[in-house]
């Protein structure tokens, strides 16, 4: 592989002051379907528990009546004088009785994910997230920042007032992504509203600290920005909605220990792509390719076969199939010029057998 | 990471996309001339991609696109039509920054299409045509008032 690309560090007044080398991770292989699949499953493990009531439907005496009554044996409210009596209860096909197989709150609400495909995970969650492409793709407003994945000096970490976080992210021109989160706060439809999730609003960046040291409450109250310590990365904030392509700010200090970090990682190995060159183009102009293929052919391609003759039709393949048919046919076409041209004699029927005939037939 | 790589990761899902019930899929990202979803006039998933927008104003902006590792803003190179530039020059412009300058040859047509239609929009603002369908009713409208 070629050297390993590096990224420039921007000081906290947006000047380029040097540079690392890309950690490791970022090379791993983009898969969406191993990020979507384990999302999907840790995405499960903050459910809250809900279930109908213990008793639900189950509030009556009901007793079923047994056989002899002409109607269902379906347990039946006792007594008389209301509506209710003798109405069927308890069932689930009963009005006012319980639902089929009711749900109880120790339902298993979590699903276990491997670690290492967790790992996996956040790894290829990382690596798309340093591709300019990617991170537009989810929606992020990246077009004027310098540089993805962007990296900002420690000195950051010590921000802990909310007002220079905002200075901040406009000096590294991120801040269009804030915008464009505070623009999309809508309220949110149905019940949720009730239930501490009243607003809905877009995901704006994530900013990966080393060590906080006011920064995570500087930037809590700035809509949608999130801050993560660099050891406990988490896949719902790399991906949200199981989308890769977060918009993630680093501080020196995070992106400098990443390399560390997954080297100590016992039991993992950083994933690799299985192929190192992806552009499609390159690989059937290379010299591997283009020494074995074939020269190209003709641009129409011929007819593997000729098309099927009728030879009842078709002369020429009659004669090659039954050459004594020319002769039959030559001698025909003779007949009838000569029958044309009068030169045949005709034999009158006389409608009498002839004397050779009779003498023959008579002498028996 | 290729385009063609990326073109499969955002293929299947991307916030630009605008899907329908039937009819084709659009993309609204910047540098999609045909604003249509496919791997040739896509904006993110090509290695070389040509801009043309135009802004509230009007004003036309060419913008060339040349993402280069992870470089976002010093990857796109804009410049903006001036107001005298009539549609046969802007078209010209089209032509020569796609084609002749073999950056990409297979979007001139597009390119051409998209150019000349902000121009009609821009030549549409500033000398609005005729309604003649008003000016019908209009003379209908006096010729009752006479009688």
């Amino acid at each position: 592989m070629a050297a390993r690309p590096t990224v420039s560090i921007f000081s906290a007044a947006g000047e380029s002051s040097g540079s690392v080398a890309l950690p490791a991770v970022f090379t791993a292989p983009i898969r969406i379907d191993v990020v979507q699949q384990v999302h999907k499953s840790i995405a499960k493990n903050r459910r809250q528990a809900y279930a109908v009531a213990e008793n639900a439907g189950h509030q009556t005496s009901a007793e079923s009546w047994g056989t002899g009554r002409a109607v269902a044996r379906i347990p039946r409210v006792g007594g008389g004088g209301t509506q209710r009596s003798g109405q069927a209860a308890f069932g689930n096909m009963c009005r006012g009785g319980r639902m089929f197989a009711p749900t109880k709150t120790w339902r298993k609400w979590h699903v276990k994910v491997n670690q290492n495909q967790r790992r996996f995970a956040v790894a290829s969650a990382l690596a798309a997230s340093a591709v300019p492409s990617l991170v537009l793709a989810r929606g992020h407003r990246i077009e004027q920042i310098q540089e993805v994945p962007l990296v900002l000096s420690s000195s950051v970490e010590s921000i802990n007032k909310t007002k220079a976080a905002v200075e901040l992210l406009k000096t590294v021109a991120a801040y269009a992504d804030v915008v464009k989160v505070s623009n999309s706060r809508k309220i949110r439809a149905g019940k949720g509203k009730f239930r501490n999730r009243r607003h809905r609003q877009r995901r704006g960046p994530l900013v990966v600290y080393g060590k906080d040291e006011g920064l995570v409450r500087a930037f809590k109250n700035i809509p949608g920005v999130e801050t993560s310590p660099v050891d406990a990365l988490n896949l719902l904030q790399l991906a949200p909605g199981g989308h890769v392509g977060r918009f993630v700010i680093w501080t020196e200090d995070a992106i400098k220990s990443l390399d560390s970090i997954y080297e100590n990682k016992s039991g993992f190995t950083l994933p690799t792509a299985k192929i190192s060159n992806t552009d499609v183009t390159r690989l059937i102009n290379s010299d591997e390719i283009q020494s074995i293929v074939r020269p190209a052919g003709q641009p129409t391609q011929k007819r593997p076969f000729t098309q099927k003759k009728n030879p009842l039709r078709n002369k020429a393949v009659l004669f090659r199939l039954n050459p004594y048919a020319k002769t039959l046919r030559r001698q025909e076409l003779l007949r009838q010029e000569r029958k044309a041209a009068g030169k045949t004699k005709k034999t009158a029927s006389t409608g009498k057998a002839g004397e050779a005939f009779l003498a023959t037939l008579h002498a028996a | 990471m290729s385009a063609d790589l990326t073109w499969l990761l955002v293929r299947g899902w991307n916030s630009f996309q605008r899907k329908s019930s039937n009819g084709p899929i659009f993309s609204a990202e910047q540098g999609n001339l045909l604003n249509l979803h496919s791997q040739k006039y896509s904006g993110l998933a090509n290695s070389k991609v040509l801009a043309i927008d135009a802004n509230a104003e009007g004003a036309i902006t060419v913008t060339k696109i040349q993402p280069n590792g992870g470089q976002v803003a010093s990857a796109r190179k804009a410049s903006t039509l001036k107001r005298s530039t009539g549609p046969r020059r802007a078209a010209k412009i089209a032509a020569v920054e796609t084609a002749a300058k073999g950056y990409r040859a297979d979007l001139r047509a597009a390119a051409v299409a998209r150019i000349s239609a902000l121009t009609r929009v821009n030549r549409r603002a500033a000398n609005p045509p005729k309604d003649k369908r008003s000016k019908k009713v209009a003379a209908e409208e006096n010729a009752i008032e006479l009688d």
